[in-house]
């Protein structure tokens, strides 16, 4: 140590003395410091830590008095050397008992200083030393004593007596009691209050053999607690390697065993709950390694135990990359998406193929990172397989639906059948390769191959279907497709089906039984049979299996309809034939609504033909009767005519006769006055018949009945005058006009009065009587003569009705039509030998009216006309 | 002897006209105006033919026919009409001759002279 960092202070009232060490040590290059005064003495030393006090005793004196203490070897003070006068031992000793180091005589000799100041600073380092392990050791005291007091664990040491030699805090805390008294008590005694050791305890045997023993144990306190302890008892050896002590650690882990109970039973349930679940659960790391799987998952993939599948990878193993798993695990594992797979068809190597919908999930650690995945998987082959069939089922019923429609379109016959073919074939549910139909020709009671579909073979069948998949055409389409390459396409089908051609038999067969007894076939090993046209159908279509329905429209076989999967070999379940029935049926009521649809236009054609035939009837039936009428009256124009010809023919040829023979000139006059009569008699017949048969023009006037009547009877009174007849007029006075045809209703009147003069015979009354009303005239022309039998009253106005031998018995039936034609009407009322009277009513200005009724339906007429 | 006929027509020019043809081809000739008078001669006496009318007031030519074969009488009936079309009527088919009425009497004295002589 260099001697200028030690630090020296001397004290010293002797300036002689305190001069010559301060020589001496400055001599030495210490860091002196000096002074002669107690309390600057005091202070100097307090304001610096020095290495040493040179002090004389009796400045020492007087600073104990000032409460001055030499250092104790533990304290951090400087070391004190003490100047004595000569002889004064006593008080030297008494203050290097108080702690100072050493003491010097006076007068001061060099050496002695230097002895005495390199011992005390080597004291003084020496004591640093101490003092610093002491301080160490201290520290590392504290240290332990807080680990060991502040630790969870119970410390207790223990003497081959098991009597407490001390106790940690920790268990004095725990045991409640005062623990002042635990040491030196036996162990049991003082944790238990037992009399002996406790049955379990196994510290006599850490004490034989010398090891450390570990156990848990149970303990149970006087109130029912119930305390899991962990203890650990290790020996301590003495010098000679005996146990001669024992440290106890015990440790309360009741809460962790508690906690430990709950999470073993939580694991037990939820590892019962894995393994009974309804559905196969797997979990796996972030690597994709399985940890965990139950046993319904095993069952699923067709293993036994579990352990089998612990440990896969479904990232890389070959059956989950084969069945397309992997990748969606992979997904989920590397970027957390959930993989949602509703059905797909597994096979796995060891076990059964499958339909599986999976679910996975990535399972994510508390800081949201992926640690794995949870994924359930169920079999759902038996629902797959139900919802499958319900979409066969349903893509079944739209097809019917989707065929009916098609069929409604059309009437054609061919149409229909080609409908049916594509409805047999088309789409996944009946799907049948290919298709025939066969027609029934009843008259020659033959099946003849009619149409069909299908391709020819595996080639081309896939490029069609392929085709047609793709295309996802509907029947309509289809259809239209199949019109439009009609020809080009279903060629070596129809050279089969053109092929066919059976005649039926009443002998037992296949045919018979489908077609005769309506019986649809399912045919298998189609030519291991005896029936001869099962084995023709068979080598004929080349194909083994087949079904074959009838086709029946309104009860009458129309045909068959065969199909078979000759390509694709599919089987033919007798769902398909069931299937193949109802399209057939379908078909017949098309063929059914076709027939109808040809009957009714076949009706309607007959019908349009009936009516053109019946208007040109009804023309012919007018003209007819026309000419019937025409007929009617030159048929009794003849015979009237007849009369008088043949007499006038026959007397004019005996005339020519007898004047050859010049004789009978006298006779011949006689017969030449007939031919005349005759004659005369034709014309007036012939007058009347125009009269009839033309149609004449009304000349309408406003009319004086009276003088219409007058006149008749002037034109009448050579006829009159010459006979008895008694005529009187009775008149209507201020009879009003009337609008009438003066020279038809004329022509009427002397009518009526010849025949009253006929029928009287020339004797008796004729009278005319007028009567006006509101709107109607009235004349009655009465006589008494022979009166009409009452059954002939109803026929007196009929054509050529007549009594006389000389009418031509149109008179009334004229007088009718001009009385009618005035809108007027006439009436009889006669009795057998008493009369007749004779009614003719004209209404009141009957032509006026009817002329402007005419008129104003016509404006009327205009003016719809112009509205419209 | 000579065969005695009945014309009955109730035409009175055409009974006289057949009445002196008749004669002429050397019949005994009688005429009737109507059925109901014929009734009454062929009462008195039987003849060798009838010429009868179709159509005459009263009862028709037909009609008398259909009384006079009731009474079975032995008589040929030669039907002497205007009317063509009573040929066709079934009743007409009872009797033995039917001539249309023609101003050249041939036809009927034909008829007359193949069923009396």
């Amino acid at each position: 140590m260099n001697h200028r960092d030690i630090k020296i202070l001397v004290g010293e009232k002797d300036a002689k003395t305190l001069q010559r060490i301060r020589k001496i040590l400055t001599e030495e290059s210490f860091n002196v410091w000096t002074s002669d005064d107690p309390g600057e003495l005091l202070r100097i030393y307090e304001s610096g830590s020095f290495d040493l006090l040179i002090l004389d005793i009796k400045l020492y004196a007087q600073l104990r008095r000032e409460n001055f203490r030499l250092g104790q070897p533990e304290d951090d003070q400087a070391q004190v050397i003490i100047l004595t006068d000569e002889g004064d031992f006593s008080n030297a000793l008494e203050a290097v008992k108080e702690g100072a180091l050493d003491f010097i005589e006076k007068p001061v000799r060099v050496k002695r200083l230097l002895v005495s100041i390199r011992n005390a600073l080597q004291q003084a380092r020496k004591l640093q030393e101490i003092r610093q392990d002491q301080k160490e050791l201290a520290a590392l005291k504290e240290l332990y004593e807080r680990i060991i007091d502040g630790i969870d664990y119970g410390i207790v040491v223990l003497d081959p007596e098991l009597r407490i030699e001390s106790i940690n805090r920790h268990l004095q805390r725990k045991q409640r009691e005062d623990a002042s008294n635990a040491v030196g008590r036996n162990c049991y005694r003082f944790f238990y209050n037992r009399s002996s050791i406790c049955d379990h305890c196994r510290i006599k045997e850490v004490f034989d053999s010398g090891a450390p023993v570990k156990y848990n144990m149970i303990h149970r306190t006087r109130w029912g607690l119930q305390y899991h302890l962990e203890v650990e008892a290790f020996p301590l050896f003495d010098h000679e390697g005996r146990v001669n002590r024992v440290v106890q650690l015990s440790k309360d882990v009741t809460e962790r065993v508690q906690l430990e109970e709950e999470l073993r039973e939580k694991k037990d349930y939820l590892e019962n709950l894995l393994a009974h679940a309804p559905v196969g659960i797997i979990s796996t790391d972030q690597h994709g390694l399985i940890r965990a799987a139950n046993a319904e998952f095993v069952d699923i993939i067709g293993l036994k135990d579990v352990r089998q599948v612990i440990g896969l990878s479904v990232l890389e193993s070959e059956e989950f990359v084969s069945n397309g798993l992997a990748e969606g695990f992979r997904r989920v594992l590397s970027e957390g998406i959930p993989l949602e797979i509703d059905s797909q068809v597994c096979q796995f190597s060891w076990g059964r193929q499958s339909i599986c919908s999976l679910r996975c999930a990535p399972l994510r650690s508390q800081d949201q990172q992926i640690a794995g995945l949870i994924a359930t998987v169920q079999d759902v082959t038996v629902r797959s397989h139900l919802e499958e069939n319900f979409r066969k089922r349903i893509a079944e019923l739209s097809i019917f639906k989707e065929l009916g429609e098609l069929l409604q379109s059309t009437v054609d016959l061919q149409d229909i059948y080609a409908m049916a073919l594509i409805g047999v074939t088309a789409g996944v549910s009946l799907g049948f390769n290919r298709a025939f139909i066969l027609r029934y020709d009843r008259s020659s009671n033959v099946l003849i191959g009619e149409t069909a579909i299908g391709p020819s073979d595996a080639q081309e069948a896939g490029r069609i279907w392929t085709d047609l998949y793709k295309k996802q055409l509907s029947l309509k389409e289809i259809f239209e497709n199949y019109k439009e390459t009609l020809g080009s396409k279903d060629v070596r089908v129809n050279e089969i089906v053109r092929r066919l051609r059976v005649q039926m038999t009443w002998e037992e067969g296949l045919l018979p039984e489908v077609l005769f007894r309506n019986v649809p076939k399912n045919v298998h090993n189609a030519s291991q049979t005896t029936f001869s046209d099962q084995r023709m159908l068979a080598a004929e279509l080349g194909s083994e299996a087949f079904a074959i329905v009838p086709l029946i429209s309104r009860g009458k076989v129309e045909g068959v309809i065969i199909a078979d999967n000759r390509i694709s070999g599919k089987e033919i379940t007798e769902e398909d034939v069931n299937r193949l029935s109802i399209i057939s049926n379908q078909i017949g009521a098309a063929i059914e609504n076709s027939r109808l649809l040809q009957n009714l236009e076949e009706k309607v054609e007959a019908l349009r033909v009936a009516y053109l035939d019946l208007k040109e009837n009804r023309d012919l039936l007018l003209r007819a009767e026309r000419l019937s009428a025409v007929g009617e009256v030159a048929a009794m124009v003849a015979h009237e005519i007849r009369n008088p010809l043949t007499s006038i023919g026959g007397f004019a040829r005996a005339i020519k006769r007898d004047i050859e023979k010049s004789i009978k000139v006298e006779t011949n006059r006689r017969f030449l006055d007939i031919i005349i009569e005759e004659v005369k008699r034709l014309e007036r017949i012939v007058s009347e018949i125009l009269g009839f048969v033309r149609p004449v023009a009304m000349r309408f006037a406003p009319t004086n009945i009276h003088e219409v009547i007058d006149q008749t009877f002037s034109m009448m009174s050579g006829e009159i005058d010459g006979s008895k007849v008694i005529v009187t007029r009775d008149y209507q006075p201020d009879m009003p006009p009337i609008w009438i045809d003066a020279d038809q209703i004329r022509q009427v009147l002397l009518n009526m009065l010849r025949n009253a003069l006929h029928a009287m015979k020339g004797e008796g009354m004729l009278s005319v009587v007028t009567e006006a009303t509101d709107n109607a005239v009235r004349i009655y022309v009465a006589d008494t003569g022979e009166g009409i039998r009452p059954h002939h009253v109803d026929k007196v106005f009929n054509a050529f009705f007549t009594t006389k031998t000389t009418g031509s018995g149109l008179g009334l039936t004229i007088s009718m039509q001009i009385i009618k034609s005035h809108g007027g009407s006439i009436q009889v009322d006669s009795r057998e030998g008493e009369g007749s009277t004779f009614i003719i009513t004209l209404p009141l200005r009957s032509g006026e009216v009817s002329h402007e009724e005419e008129d104003s339906r016509r404006r009327r007429r205009k003016k719809s006309a112009h509205s419209v | 002897m000579k065969k005695r006929i009945l014309v009955v027509d109730d035409e009175k020019n055409l009974r006289i006209l057949y009445e002196e043809e008749l004669k002429s081809e050397g019949y005994d000739v009688e005429v009737a105006d109507s059925a109901e008078s014929a009734f009454k001669c062929l009462d008195r006496k039987e003849y060798d033919a009838i010429v009868l009318d179709i159509q005459m007031p009263g009862m028709s030519g037909l009609e008398a026919m259909g009384h006079i074969l009731h009474k079975n009488r032995k008589q040929a009936i030669i039907l002497n009409t205007a009317y063509s079309q009573f040929k066709d009527d079934f009743e007409s088919w009872s009797a033995d001759a039917y001539v249309v009425k023609s101003a050249d009497l041939t036809e009927l004295k034909e008829k007359i002279k193949e069923l009396v002589g």
